[in-house]
């Protein structure tokens, strides 16, 4: 038997770095909020 | 901060709303659907991926219970980019590889922002050998009580009882972090998993479902006798545990020193 069961899941796990984040902001702005307004116009 | 997870989901596709409440209003009946149903869409993939934002925190704070896990970020994720594509190609009338190349967009977009969920369960502890998962079941088992416990301990309103049975449930983690780092210390602490904790979890449960219905002195001042009891008990187990965890300690030092005296 293992000397002790301390979980390993100790740290949450890892979030996306800012960089990536905003780069995803602005990937959902041209696809979700992009085709949202075509559609209001259309 | 919490109240805003997943906010922007929620406010991206409003112009589909506004697009389907033009189109009733100027009786555009293919507008007043399109637009509405992908507007569905979009806030059933929020809402599950904001539900899935704050299970994941709720699961940070567990130790050792594995509750049942429902990748509901990833499947706010994926709906996200479906909606996207639907819309894409029913709503505004894109051609089927452009709806897919947006879909594909959304989705890249919603994983930088959010993160998709690994698949597979994570496991908690390196289960080697069959003692050992019993240990982390028998913990799993007893985090769960705490977490009834703590759940109890949320809906009495007494302010002492309260505190009482919140420092109950904080003297059981301490116990389980023990035995978590010295698996052998279960078999010693058998009664307080399978006995005690048990009892005072069910009482608990039962106070918090009747005391509102009945307002009774005498149940009252039971329940805090009987919490007043289990706190002098757990709080005998950690000292017990602590006090065999020193002794083998010494027994082991012992043992070194006469290993090192007869090199």
């Amino acid at each position: 038997m293992p000397d002790d069961l301390t979980p390993h899941r100790q740290t949450p796990p890892a979030r996306p770095s800012l960089g990536a984040r905003i780069l995803g902001v602005v990937l959902l702005l041209s696809s979700v909020w992009l085709v949202s307004c075509q559609a209001l116009l259309w | 901060m919490s109240r805003l997870k997943g906010a922007l989901l929620f406010l991206l596709p409003l112009p589909l709303l506004f697009g389907a409440l033009i189109g009733l209003g100027t009786g555009r009946l293919d507008a007043f659907l399109g637009d509405g149903a992908g507007f569905v869409l979009f806030m059933a993939a929020a809402s599950l991926t904001r539900r899935g934002i704050l299970s994941v925190q709720a699961q940070q704070t567990l130790r050792f219970a594995r509750l049942e896990r429902i990748p509901l970020k990833t499947i706010g994720g994926l709906l996200t980019g479906f909606a996207t594509g639907l819309t894409a190609f029913i709503a505004v009338g894109h051609g089927f590889a452009l709806s897919l190349a947006f879909a594909a967009v959304a989705l890249l977009g919603f994983h930088l922002v959010y993160g998709l969920e690994p698949l597979g369960r994570p496991r908690p502890f390196d289960l080697s050998d069959e003692r050992a998962r019993k240990v982390a079941d028998a913990l799993a088992e007893a985090e769960r009580k705490l977490i009834e416990l703590e759940r109890a301990a949320t809906t009495i309103a007494n302010p002492e009882l309260k505190l009482r049975l919140q420092r109950i449930g904080r003297q059981g983690r301490v116990i389980l972090n023990q035995i978590a780092d010295r698996p052998t210390d279960l078999f010693r602490a058998r009664k307080f998993l399978n006995v005690y904790l048990e009892g005072v979890q069910q009482v608990a449960d039962g106070y918090a479902r009747t005391h509102r219905l009945a307002d009774s002195r005498e149940l009252e001042q039971n329940f805090r006798t009987v919490l007043a009891t289990v706190e002098e008990v757990f709080d005998e187990q950690h000292r017990r545990l602590l006090k065999t965890d020193l002794m083998d300690l010494d027994v082991q030092i012992e043992v070194l020193k006469k290993q090192l005296t007869q090199l």
